[in-house]
C-alpha cells in the first residue's frame, strides 16, 4: 500500500548531486530512504550556497538542523558531534541530509544564516543543546535553555536527572539594545524597571517605550515572551523569547524505548496529537521497513485529518477571540468537542491519546464509529459556513487582518514556512500532494492556497482546509468500508500479549508527515537497541515563529495579536 | 429660621428626592439587569445554556441572582492597593466613573409633567434648560476616571489603554455633539423635557416627529459614537482583554467591580438617552398625554389585557420549556417553576382586576393622570430596555477594531458625515418652513 517513492526521486537526486556538485562531497550514502552527503565543515557553506541556487537541485528549503552527539555509539566514530542540515527541494520534491563531522575540542561550523533565515534559531537551538558554536552567528544565545544553564543538555555525558533551577528572569534587554541602537534610538541611559520606563530620559522623544509582553499574556498561546520597544502603540522592535515550556522531551527520548516515545509526541501540538503519534510512528516503520495494511493506512488518514481539523478549530476559534469577536469560537469548538467524544470512546483520554502504535493500532476500533466521525463531519459545513458569514465580509474582520503579518512566499521558504502558512503565500505545496504517504495520492482533494500571505489569508487557508479534510475523511471511511474483512488469523498464530520488542537497525532517518501547522518531521538515530540513541523533532511551529520579528515589527500592538493568532503557536511544540 | 423653612418648596424638594431615588433605583436595577442580559444574551447566541446555578430558594430568575453572588464576591474579595501607583488618582478612578454614571440620568424626562389639581411636577429630576450640553458635558467626563486610573497604576498596560480612552473619546466626542445639533435645529430646544414633548407632534399628520424620524443619519451617528463612548463591543479599545489588558489590570475587588458597574450603568444611560432623544421618550405613538387622560379607564383595560397575554405567552413558553428539559436538579432548583407560574399567575390576576376595575370604579383626575404616568414611564423604560438589548447584541457580533482604525473613522468618516448631516437638516429646514 505504500509505496514510498522518495527512494526513486532521491536516486535521481544522488546522481545530480554527484553530478553538479561532486568535489566537496565526502561521502555521499543512501540508509532508509534518507540520502545523506557529508561534507567537511569549511565546504559547508559553499556548499549549501551551490545546491540551494543550482537550478536542478533547487534546496530551497531548510527543514531542520539536528545535532548528535555520537560519544555511545557503537563503534565508536572518529568525530564526536555531527550537524546535520535536513533540507527540501520544493520544486523538485528531493530530500537531502548534509552531514557534517565536528570533533570533539570546540566544535565549530560555519554560520548558514546568510543562505536560510531560519538557520538562526535552528542554529541558536543546536548550540544550546550540544555546545557546537556556530561562527559568524550574529547572536549565539542559547534558544530553549535559560542563558545561565550550565552544559549542554543533549550531550551524551550530561546526566538525564540533573536539574538547574532558575529564579530570576532573562531580561532580553542586550538583544533590544542592540536593535534599537541600529535604528538610531539608543536606549543606554533607561532603567527599565515593572513600571513606567522611570528616569528622565523617558520624557526624551527619543527613547521608545518598553513594554514587556508575556510570558503570561492573553496573546501568547502557550507561554512566550515578546520584549516589545514601542512608539505609540506601533512596534519599533521586538526580541521574542522561547523556552518556557521546554521540558527536554528529545532528552526524555532518549531515555524511553521505542513504544514509550508515543506518549511523549501527544504533547508536542497537543492541539492534534494523534497527527504526531503518526507521525513518529511512520517515521520508525520507515527505520524498520514494515508496510502497514491499507486498513491501517486508511484509518490513520481518517485520524490524521481528524486531528487536522481539531487543530484548525482550535487556531481559527481562538484567533477570532484575540481580535474581540467571541461568538464564532462556540461554533467551532462544538465541533471539537464532538471530535473530542469519539477520541475519548476511541483511547480512554480527550487529550493525550497516545493510540497509534508502530505499525498498527493497539486495539480494534468501535462498531459505531464510522457512524459517529459522519455525523460531526455532517454538522461541520453549516458551522463552517456559519462562521466564514460572519467574517468573511466582515469589515472589521477584513481591516483587522487584510495586509497584516503580510510575508512573501521567498521569505516564507527561507523562514522555513510550511503547512498553512506557506500555502497562504500562493504557494501549493503540501506534502500529502508533493510527498504522498498512505494513498493521499489517490484520495480527491484540493490544496488550498491563499494570495496575499497576510492574517486573512491564514486563516481562510486554515477554515477551508478544514472542508477539505471532511472530503478526505469522507472518501476514506467509504474505501474503509468496502475493505474486505481481514482474514481470520491462522490457527498455529500466536496472538502477542503486550508490546512486541522493537529495535531498528543501525542507522539514521528522516521522515516528514503534513501535519496541521506545516512539516512534522524526525530525524532517528538508532543503535540498533531498544532505545532511540538521538530523536530530533522537526516543529513546524518554531520556524513559523521565527519569522514573528519580521512579521511584526512596524506594526501595532492590535496587530501583534492577529499575527501571533493567526501563525498557530502550540508551546507545546516551540519549546519541546 | 422658620421663615426659612416655611419659604421653602417643600413639594418641590420632596418630589425632587423621590424622583431621584426612583431615577437612581432604576439605574441600579438595570445596572444588574444588563449583566444578566449580557451574560444570557452571549449564552444564547453562542449554544451554551449560561448562568444557572446560583439561587435563593431555587429562584434563579434567569441568572439574575448570580450578580448578588457576584457583589458579595466582590465586596469580600481582598483589596489590594499596589505599592507603586499613584494613591490619590488610583483611588479616586472608580468613584468618579461611579458617580458620573449616574448623574447623566438627572436631566432625562421619565414621563410627562404630572398635573393634580394645581400642582404641576415635572417628570424629571432636574429640569435644567441646557439638559442637551449637561448631557454630552457629564458623558464626555467619565473618561477622565480611564485616564487617571490608566495613569495612576503606574503600569504600562494601564497607560496604553488610558491613552487609547482619551483618544477615542476626543474622536468621538465631537461626532458625537454635531449628530446633536441637527436635533437641536428642528426642534429648536435645549430643554430636554420641551424636546420629548415636541416628539409628541405629527409629522404630515400620520408619521410621529421622533428624533429618529426627522433626523435618521444622526441617529446612525449619535448611536455609534455612544457605543464608542462606552467603551463596548467593537469599540472597546480602552479594555481590549487580548491585547492590552486594560486600565483596570491594577485594580481588585469592588474597586475593579466599580468599573463594571459603571459599565453597565452607562448602558441603561445610553439606552436612556438615545431614546429620549431619538425614540419620543415617553411618547406613546398616536396617543398623547390628553387623550391618555381622558380615556384612562380604557387605557389601563387596553393595558392590562396586554399584559394578561404576554404573561400567558411567558407562561406557554417556560412550559414548553419545562417539558423539554430532561435533567433534574434534585435541589430547591426543581421547583423555581411554582414562582415563575405563580408570578405570572399574579399578573393576571391583576391585569383582570384592572380591567374590572375599569368598569366598576369611576376615575377621578388623580387616578386619570397616575394611569398616564405609570403608561409612559413604562413605554420609556421599554425603548431604553431595547436600546441595551441591541448595545449587548452588538457586543457579541463584531469583532474588535484598531486604534488607528478606530480614529479613521472618527475623524474621516463620522465627523464629515455629522457636518453634511448639519449642512441638510438646515436645507431642509429652509425649504420645509
Amino acid at each position: 500500500m505504500i509505496e514510498n517513492n522518495s527512494s526513486t526521486t532521491a536516486n535521481t537526486c544522488k546522481d545530480l548531486l554527484a553530478l553538479q556538485i561532486g568535489g566537496d562531497i565526502i561521502a555521499l550514502e543512501e540508509t532508509n530512504g534518507t540520502l545523506f552527503a557529508t561534507v567537511a565543515p569549511d565546504s559547508l557553506h559553499g556548499f549549501l550556497a551551490k545546491i540551494r541556487d543550482n537550478q536542478v537541485l533547487k534546496f530551497d528549503l531548510l527543514v531542520d538542523i539536528a545535532g548528535v552527539d555520537t560519544l555511545l555509539l557503537t563503534p565508536a566514530l572518529p568525530d564526536r558531534f555531527q550537524v546535520v542540515y535536513i533540507l527540501l527541494s520544493t520544486v523538485f520534491n528531493h530530500r537531502l541530509c548534509v552531514k557534517v563531522n565536528l570533533g570533539a575540542e570546540n566544535p565549530s561550523v560555519p554560520s548558514i544564516c546568510g543562505l536560510y533565515k531560519i538557520a538562526n534559531w535552528l542554529e541558536r537551538e543546536t548550540f544550546d543543546q550540544f555546545g557546537i558554536i556556530f561562527a559568524g552567528h550574529p547572536n549565539l544565545k542559547r534558544l530553549l535553555n535559560f542563558k545561565n544553564f550550565v552544559g549542554h543538555p543533549l550531550r551524551k555525558d550530561y546526566p538525564i536527572d540533573k536539574r538547574q533551577g532558575f529564579p530570576e528572569s532573562e531580561d532580553l534587554l542586550d538583544e533590544l539594545k542592540t536593535k534599537l541602537a541600529r535604528l538610531n534610538r539608543p536606549i543606554d541611559s533607561v532603567k527599565i524597571t515593572g513600571c513606567t520606563n522611570e528616569t528622565d530620559a523617558a520624557m526624551d522623544d527619543n527613547v521608545p517605550f518598553i513594554v514587556n509582553i508575556g510570558p503570561a499574556h492573553p496573546i501568547v498561546h502557550g507561554i512566550l515572551r515578546l520584549l516589545t520597544a514601542v512608539e505609540g502603540e506601533t512596534i519599533i522592535a521586538l526580541v521574542p523569547e522561547i523556552g518556557y515550556l521546554h521540558r527536554g522531551v528529545e532528552k526524555s527520548i532518549e531515555n524511553s524505548n521505542w513504544h514509550q516515545v508515543v506518549p511523549y509526541t501527544d504533547r508536542l501540538n497537543y492541539a492534534s496529537p494523534m497527527m504526531n503519534n503518526i507521525g513518529y510512528c511512520k517515521a520508525v516503520e520507515k527505520m524498520l521497513g514494515i508496510t502497514i495494511s491499507e486498513r491501517n493506512a486508511l484509518y490513520r488518514i481518517v485520524f490524521c485529518e481528524l486531528a487536522r481539523i481539531m487543530d484548525h478549530l482550535l487556531c481559527s476559534g481562538p484567533h477570532l477571540i484575540d481580535l474581540g469577536a467571541l461568538t464564532p469560537f462556540w461554533y467551532l469548538f462544538q465541533i471539537r468537542e464532538n471530535i473530542y467524544d469519539i477520541m475519548e470512546k476511541i483511547s480512554g483520554a480527550r487529550l493525550t491519546y497516545s493510540c497509534v502504535r508502530i505499525g498498527a493500532f493497539p486495539y480494534p476500533f468501535y462498531d459505531a464509529f464510522f457512524d459517529d466521525v459522519e455525523t460531526v463531519i455532517k454538522k461541520l459545513a453549516p458551522v463552517i459556513d456559519e462562521v466564514r458569514r460572519l467574517v468573511e465580509r466582515n469589515r472589521i474582520f477584513f481591516d483587522r487582518c487584510v495586509d497584516i503579518g503580510k510575508i512573501s512566499t521567498a521569505d516564507a521558504l527561507a523562514y522555513g514556512f510550511t503547512g498553512p502558512c506557506l500555502r497562504a503565500t500562493g504557494y501549493a505545496y503540501d506534502l500529502r500532494k508533493a510527498q504522498p504517504y498512505y494513498g493521499y495520492d489517490t484520495l480527491d482533494f484540493d490544496v488550498v492556497v491563499g494570495t496575499n500571505g497576510d492574517t486573512y489569508d491564514r486563516f481562510f487557508v486554515r477554515i477551508y482546509e478544514i472542508i477539505e479534510s471532511a472530503k478526505i475523511i469522507r472518501q476514506a471511511i467509504k474505501r474503509l468500508k468496502e475493505l474486505p474483512p481481514d482474514p481470520p488469523a491462522a490457527e498455529g498464530a500466536k496472538k502477542t500479549k503486550g508490546f512486541k520488542k522493537v529495535a531498528p537497525p543501525t542507522g539514521a532517518v528522516y521522515d516528514a508527515t503534513e501535519a496541521a501547522n506545516g512539516e512534522l518531521g524526525f530525524y532517528i538515530v538508532s543503535d540498533g537497541s531498544a532505545k532511540p540513541y538521538r530523536m530530533k523533532v522537526r516543529s513546524p511551529s518554531l520556524c513559523n515563529y521565527s519569522a514573528i520579528e519580521q512579521l511584526a515589527e512596524g506594526a501595532m500592538i492590535a496587530d501583534l495579536v492577529s499575527i501571533i493568532g493567526s501563525l498557530n503557536i502550540i508551546g507545546g511544540e516551540i519549546d519541546r | 429660621m422658620t421663615n426659612i423653612l416655611r419659604n421653602l418648596d417643600w413639594i418641590f424638594i420632596i418630589t425632587t428626592i423621590a424622583k431621584a431615588c426612583f431615577v437612581w433605583g432604576l439605574a441600579l436595577f438595570f445596572m444588574t439587569l444588563n449583566i444578566t442580559l449580557d451574560r444570557k444574551i452571549s449564552s444564547f447566541m453562542q449554544d451554551r445554556v449560561g448562568p444557572n446555578r446560583a439561587h435563593i430558594l431555587g429562584i434563579r430568575l434567569f441568572g439574575f441572582i448570580l450578580n448578588l453572588a457576584d457583589g458579595v464576591k466582590l465586596f469580600f474579595k481582598e483589596d489590594i492597593t499596589p505599592s507603586f501607583v499613584n494613591k490619590f488618582y488610583y483611588l479616586a478612578s472608580p468613584f468618579i466613573i461611579m458617580t458620573i454614571a449616574l448623574m447623566g440620568l438627572a436631566v432625562i424626562p421619565i414621563a410627562d409633567t404630572l398635573t393634580i389639581s394645581n400642582i404641576s411636577i415635572p417628570m424629571q429630576v432636574l429640569d435644567l434648560n441646557v439638559g442637551f450640553l449637561f448631557i454630552l458635558a457629564i458623558t464626555s467626563l467619565s473618561v477622565y476616571s480611564l485616564v487617571l486610573g490608566g495613569f495612576g497604576s503606574n503600569s504600562k498596560f494601564p497607560l496604553f489603554s488610558a491613552m487609547r480612552a482619551s483618544a477615542q473619546m476626543i474622536s468621538y466626542e465631537i461626532a458625537m455633539g454635531l449628530s446633536l445639533v441637527g436635533l437641536v435645529m428642528v426642534f429648536s430646544t435645549f430643554q430636554l423635557g420641551e424636546l420629548t414633548s415636541r416628539q409628541g407632534h405629527l409629522l404630515f399628520g400620520i408619521i410621529p416627529k421622533w428624533g429618529i424620524v426627522v433626523q435618521p443619519l444622526g441617529f446612525v451617528l449619535f448611536c455609534i459614537a455612544s457605543l464608542a463612548e462606552l467603551n463596548r463591543v467593537p469599540f472597546d479599545l480602552p479594555e481590549g482583554e487580548s491585547e492590552i489588558i486594560g486600565f483596570h489590570t491594577e485594580y481588585s475587588a469592588m474597586k475593579y467591580g466599580l468599573f463594571f458597574m459603571a459599565e453597565y450603568a452607562n448602558i441603561f444611560v445610553a439606552g436612556c438617552i438615545i431614546s429620549t432623544l431619538f425614540l419620543g421618550g415617553w411618547q406613546i405613538p398616536w396617543l398623547p398625554t390628553d387623550t391618555l387622560k381622558a380615556n384612562s379607564a380604557v387605557v389601563l383595560q387596553a393595558a392590562s389585557a396586554l399584559a394578561i397575554i404576554g404573561a400567558l405567552f411567558a407562561a406557554f413558553r417556560l412550559h414548553v420549556f419545562y417539558k423539554k428539559r430532561r435533567y433534574k436538579w434534585s435541589d430547591m432548583r426543581d421547583y423555581e417553576g411554582i414562582f415563575l407560574y405563580g408570578a405570572l399567575g399574579l399578573t393576571v390576576l391583576a391585569g383582570l382586576g384592572a380591567i374590572i376595575a375599569g368598569y366598576i370604579v369611576p376615575f377621578n383626575d388623580i387616578a386619570a393622570a397616575l394611569v398616564a404616568l405609570v403608561l409612559q414611564v413604562s413605554i420609556f423604560i421599554f425603548k431604553a430596555f431595547i436600546i441595551c438589548f441591541i448595545i449587548v447584541w452588538i457586543r457579541w457580533s463584531l469583532p474588535r477594531l484598531r486604534y488607528d482604525q478606530l480614529m479613521r473613522l472618527g475623524w474621516k468618516i463620522m465627523l464629515p458625515i455629522g457636518i453634511a448631516n448639519v449642512l441638510i437638516t438646515g436645507v431642509a429646514l429652509l425649504l420645509f418652513r
